[in-house]
């Protein structure tokens, strides 16, 4: 009796024990639940992107083109005015790539009408944006010329696309608006009751300048109106998901508010502030408007869609497309914005004639190479040649003595004995070290002026981008200091561990010869390592700098392609939103990752086998594994998932290259 | 009071801590564990040695440095080693790693001083008494071999007249030494198979005999540590207790639920000791 109670009792444990080290055997698995609403979001921004296809195909047919870049040579002719506008940025939206110049000179001859509005005179700075230029040849108001909100809200767009002198503007901007917000927190052209479109309007401006600003330069003030506002739009949103104006349901309304949505990505915005409207019933709602043949009509008729609108299907599009690009992680922003870390200096100012704000440091600093983020980002169509180049016109002596200018939040947190210390050092060489805070926002000052005038008709409007190997000897100078401060580091850390190696032999029981050589041996190696290593620092100077000789123009050999590094994270923003680098034949796709992920400050871990093929582990933290058993790194070229390493693929000209973050081993990458 | 605590308890005991230290990564875990496993390490008797604490540093720091020289996974670039990122977070990760190891390393020392051969005999019981056997003729032997072989290079060295010198005359030392060995131990075999039939092994199903049997302090201990351990388990299972490495560094401890688990892993860990007056004794008895 009593045997058997003992046996029950130790099987009791025996059993309890395996149930636990099951348990902990399970960790993996459990640990990796409920990932996948990511892929769900990919497939609806799919068939929100077949929607806009669909409608370009019925706008395609009805201008009796066959293909998009026709059809945008065509509405060249109507360029800068309302539905055409809407067109050219629903197609920079989706992703099309087409040759803008046509429709972009027709922009240009546009601006230079004599007395615009001042929201014309915004939405063709903004199209004109979208499609990748820098500026537009008239003047674009800083202050408003014509009283109303329309033209309140377009200031907001166009100051957070890059139209702001100073970080003052967007505070200006941004009050200017909320100063007009109904009792009930929308907002209206006239009247004190709100009106769904313009305070949907309101809201994408808001969400520009959340964007440019950041959530704390913005201020409580802002998201407070931004939850008021999408308060309105929730409560007056049918109970069939749409929205109606002036007492008529129509797709126009619904599409602004769409673009509202789409205007905040997740970290900008709390869940439950965005949950107040109902997307996937405003989409619903929205698709109704779509007619047999692909166009969206402006409101239905006994309840069928069947009269197709320019403006409905244009703006229909716009949102469509923004909001696939919000879900799919990418900004959902209809225009460009610009971060207000380093706000744009309009080109017709002189960068030596700046004045110095609060507080600045005079720094006594040759530059020889440094160009501006600015003027090398972007290629400048032909008509906006002479505006820039008369700004940009600037001799290397005039630059000698230059002074750096600070904004006022950089001085303010910028330790001004760092920068006094590195200074003193730079007096030295001629090249000279710049601080990190400075170099910022110093401004281009080697510009091969001859080269760009000459050359008017042509797009050559850059200043000359530096070559790899400037870069590199400017990057060995700049950093010396510290690179052998990590040298040193990394010597002393040997040092330590031989010191405890040999202390460790010399106390234990076994005393041994041998092991004191090993020692010696591994030391030695160590140190040798070290001293022979090349150390870089991730320094932002050498980024911009490699940044911009990424954006060059396309050499002999050489030719564009896009690239984008998703890690596809619920609620963060990409690791790298598509861009176009400048990269040559003979790269390989690891190559360019390389090269992309330094200039932006992105880890990489990899393995590289004896002949050559690439393994990518993990970009910017995010490993191989960390979201379960078939989760890693893969590439897609043009939307195909590759099947081969990166080291053996090779790109050409116009490519799309996808590095994105999979689950399931490729299987839910969407193109 | 004299608490005798079953070989089973203590075996699941160093089970479960080890694979507790093994598995959740955690920086108040790992320090739990090494402040235990000194506690031990005293009630041991054991003597902390200057050699130890340097091995230990020594371990911890060439992990910490040689894991970011392999990994550049982690999102703070540091500075760039040859075209490679070297970064904070792999740095952390190799510094974590090496304290695991070291902690583990120590647990393991004490469950090879208190998992004698007898205790292995009981863990294993009726059921699995060929794999006791195997178990603990294969602890007897390690000591036995090294035993043997200074033996015999002991009596080679008279026989040679001094200790080798250079390295083709200890070539051919230790090549006799193994050889030696070798006929040693195929003979040592002989001999304990014999001794073995003679004394009636596979004459009849063998019997086992176990002086141990399970006290209420016993199954009383393993209840409460199997408790601890699944509470463990389950906070870490459901999130807590989470050390974050990549991308960035984020330790999470100061959640109701992390105090829990570690309050947890520390009854565990400690609970055991009450029985180290029986240890004192059995070391004096054994001595």
């Amino acid at each position: 009796m009593q045997n058997k109670m003992r046996r029950r009792r130790h099987n009791l444990i025996l059993w309890s024990l395996a149930v636990v080290l099951l348990l902990t055997s399970f960790f993996d698995a459990f640990s990796s639940v409920g990932l996948n609403r990511r892929v769900f979001a990919d497939t609806t921004a799919e068939q929100l992107l077949t929607k806009c296809r669909e409608a370009l195909s019925w706008k395609m047919k009805a201008s009796g083109v066959t293909t998009e870049q026709e059809l945008l040579d065509a509405m060249a002719a109507r360029a800068g005015r309302s539905p055409e506008d809407w067109y050219v940025l629903a197609m920079a939206k989706m992703g099309l790539k087409l040759d803008y110049t046509k429709y972009a000179n027709a922009l240009f001859e546009v601006c230079k009408d004599p007395e615009p509005t001042d929201v014309e005179q915004y939405r063709r700075y903004l199209t004109a944006r979208a499609m990748g230029y820098d500026d537009i040849p008239g003047t674009v108001p800083e202050k408003l010329k014509d009283k109303g909100i329309m033209s309140a809200i377009y200031r907001g767009y166009a100051v957070a696309a890059g139209r702001a002198s100073s970080s003052f503007v967007y505070g200006e901007t941004q009050s200017a608006l909320i100063a007009l917000k109904l009792a009930d927190g929308g907002y209206a052209l006239m009247g004190e009751t709100s009106d769904i479109d313009v305070t949907a309007f309101v809201l994408q401006a808001y969400g520009a300048l959340l964007g440019a600003q950041g959530k704390n330069a913005a201020g409580a003030e802002l998201m407070a109106a931004v939850r008021d506002g999408f308060a309105v739009l929730g409560k007056r949103q049918s109970a069939d998901g749409g929205y109606a104006s002036f007492g008529t349901a129509n797709a126009e309304s619904g599409a602004m508010v769409l673009l509202a949505l789409a205007a905040f990505s997740d970290k900008d915005i709390a869940a439950e502030v965005r949950n107040s409207v109902d997307a996937s019933a405003l989409i619903a709602a929205t698709d109704r408007f779509q007619t047999a043949k692909g166009g969206f009509a402006h409101a239905l008729t006994d309840g069928v869609a069947s009269l197709e609108n320019d403006l409905a299907t244009a703006q229909v599009m716009c949102a469509y497309a923004a909001y696939a690009s919000y879900l799919k992680g990418a900004s959902g922003r209809l225009y460009p914005v610009k971060a207000a870390a380093a706000p744009v200096e309009p080109t017709t100012q002189k960068p030596t004639e700046k004045p110095t704000e609060a507080s600045t440091e005079e720094t006594t600093a040759k530059q020889t190479e440094a160009s501006t983020e600015e003027t090398t980002k972007k290629e400048t169509g032909a008509s906006t040649q002479e505006t820039t180049t008369k700004g940009t016109e600037v001799s290397e002596e005039e630059t000698t003595e230059e002074t750096a200018e600070m904004s006022t939040e950089e001085s303010a947190e910028g330790s001004t004995a760092e920068t006094e210390e590195e200074t003193r050092e730079s007096t030295t060489e001629e090249t000279t070290v710049v601080p990190e805070e400075t170099t910022t926002s110093v401004e281009s000052t080697e510009i091969s002026s001859a080269e760009s005038t000459t050359e008017a008709i042509t797009e050559e409007n850059n200043p000359s981008a530096p070559t790899e190997e400037t870069n590199i000897e400017e990057t060995e100078e700049a950093s010396s200091t510290s690179t052998s401060t990590i040298r040193w580091i990394m010597t002393a850390v040997v040092a330590g561990l031989i010191l405890l190696a040999f202390l460790a032999n010399l106390f234990s029981r076994r005393k041994s010869k041998l092991n004191y050589i090993l020692i010696l041996i591994f030391g030695v190696a160590a140190l040798t390592f070290i001293w022979l290593s090349k150390i870089t620092m991730p320094e932002q100077a050498t980024q911009k700098q490699q940044q911009s000789y990424l954006e060059r123009l396309p050499a002999q050999g050489e030719f564009r392609i896009e690239i984008s590094i998703d890690q596809r994270v619920e609620g963060e923003e990409m690791l790298l939103t598509p861009r176009l680098v400048t990269v040559s034949a003979d790269d390989t796709v690891f190559e360019i990752l390389d090269r992309v992920t330094k200039a932006y400050g992105i880890s990489i871990d990899y393995t590289k086998s004896m002949v050559g093929t690439v393994y990518v582990r993990g970009i910017g933290g995010h490993a191989e594994f960390d979201r379960g058993a078939g989760s890693g790194w893969v590439f897609l070229v043009n939307g195909t998932l590759a099947t081969t390493d990166a080291g053996s693929v090779k790109l050409s000209e116009g490519d799309v290259l996808r590095w994105a973050y999979t689950l399931d081993l490729g299987k839910d990458v969407s193109p | 009071m004299r608490v005798y605590l079953h070989s089973r308890t203590w075996f699941i005991y160093f089970i479960m801590v080890i694979a507790i230290l093994m598995s959740i990564r955690h920086p108040v875990l790992i320090l739990i564990g090494l402040e235990s496993g000194l506690i031990w390490w005293k009630i041991l008797g054991r003597k902390l040695r200057a050699g130890h604490v340097f091995a230990a540093l020594f371990i911890l720091g060439a992990l910490a440095v040689a894991n970011p020289l392999t990994s550049s996974n982690g999102a703070t670039i540091l500075f760039y080693l040859n075209g490679r990122a070297f970064t904070a977070e792999a740095l952390a990760y190799g510094l974590l790693f090496g304290a695991v190891l070291v902690v583990t390393l120590l647990w393991c020392v004490i469950l090879s001083e208190l998992m004698t051969t007898d205790r292995w005999l009981n863990v294993c019981g009726r059921r699995f008494r060929k794999t006791g056997l195997v178990l603990t003729m294969v602890f007897r032997f390690f000591p036995l071999f090294t035993k043997q072989w200074q033996r015999i290079r002991e009596g080679q060295e008279a026989l040679e007249g001094g200790s080798p010198v250079g390295w083709k005359e200890t070539f051919r030392m230790t090549k006799r030494e193994l050889l030696c060995m070798l006929t040693w131990s195929l003979e040592h075999g002989f001999v304990t198979a014999d001794a073995m039939l003679a004394r009636g092994y596979g004459a009849a199903k063998r019997s086992f005999f176990n002086r141990e049997n399970y006290r209420s302090a016993s199954v009383g201990v393993a209840i409460l540590l199997l408790a601890a351990f699944s509470t463990v388990i389950t906070i870490a299972v459901r999130g807590g207790m989470e050390a974050e490495i990549y991308p960035y560094v984020k330790i999470h401890m100061d959640a109701a639920i992390d105090i829990l688990g570690f309050a947890a892993f520390f009854l565990l860990c400690h609970i055991p000791m009450i029985s180290y007056k029986v240890l004192r004794e059995e070391r004096r008895m054994r001595s």
